[in-house]
């Protein structure tokens, strides 16, 4: 009887030194440490895309200038995201009342609004970012979609570098 | 899919707060007068479209010379200030 307890005391001491650490791969970013991150969901689906509602949002490097999205479950469905605040200052998107409420949104600290960049034919000078279908994140439930906005003004292809602040 | 025909001014009713009128006729283009609430949302159905194909494209996005051009986009704000 005392050897058994003896086993069992080891087996607990295995378990605390042992480090849980999530890793996923990533497309763009190799190798990526996802412990503690968030898993965002997006219940209603980023469109073309249905069968995927998990995914992490990742910081490149230092730069805060572009995030990624990434699947969870497949290292290939990988999104380049910029804050298009920063580079559209006239972006005033009419998202939709509904889709607030769905994202259970109560105030305005708890929305983030990303847009998915293109890089066609790997030229980065005509990189567009689609203000047409941008993402909005409820950052304290970590709920998110792809809302569409209701503005004529808005295309899913606006170029990066030449917009004026 | 149910198909109606309608004539110019008549309408069709969805649910119990959606109209839709036939307004126009000018060659093959109809234009549509469209009567809801505002918790519906309507979209000319090329939107999503444009939306999915984009959201595709994007995912094809190399990142090689990202580095390069988020330095770029840097500039350009600070250049516009």
């Amino acid at each position: 009887m005392q050897r058994n307890f003896i086993g069992l005391f080891e087996i607990q001491n295995i378990f605390k030194e042992q480090k849980y650490m999530a890793e996923i791969h990533s497309r763009i970013l190799g190798k990526v440490d996802v412990t503690n991150k968030p898993v965002i969901t997006f219940e209603s689906r980023i469109l073309g895309f249905e069968e995927y509602s998990e995914f992490y949002l990742l910081d490149m490097d230092d730069d805060s200038t572009f995030q990624i999205l990434q699947s969870k479950d497949n290292k290939d469905i990988c999104f380049i995201l910029i804050d298009p605040f920063t580079i559209f200052g006239d972006y005033s998107p009419n998202i939709h009342d509904d889709d607030i409420k769905r994202l259970e949104i109560k105030e305005p600290s708890e929305l983030l609004l990303l847009t998915i960049v293109t890089i066609p034919n790997d030229d980065y000078s005509t990189m567009t970012a689609n203000l047409l279908g941008p993402l909005v994140f409820n950052i304290k439930t970590n709920k998110a979609m792809q809302c569409v906005v209701q503005d004529d003004k808005y295309t899913t292809r606006h170029l990066i570098l030449t917009a004026q602040s | 899919m149910l198909v109606l025909s309608r004539k110019i001014n008549q309408s069709i009713i969805i649910g119990d707060d959606i109209e839709i009128m036939l307004v126009d006729i000018r060659g093959d283009q109809i234009k549509l007068g469209i009567n809801a609430p505002k918790s519906v949302k309507i979209f000319r159905k090329e939107v999503y479209e444009d939306i999915e194909n984009q959201n595709m494209a994007a995912t094809k996005s190399d990142i090689d010379k990202l580095s390069v051009l988020k330095n770029y986009v840097n500039k350009n704000k600070q250049a516009d200030k």
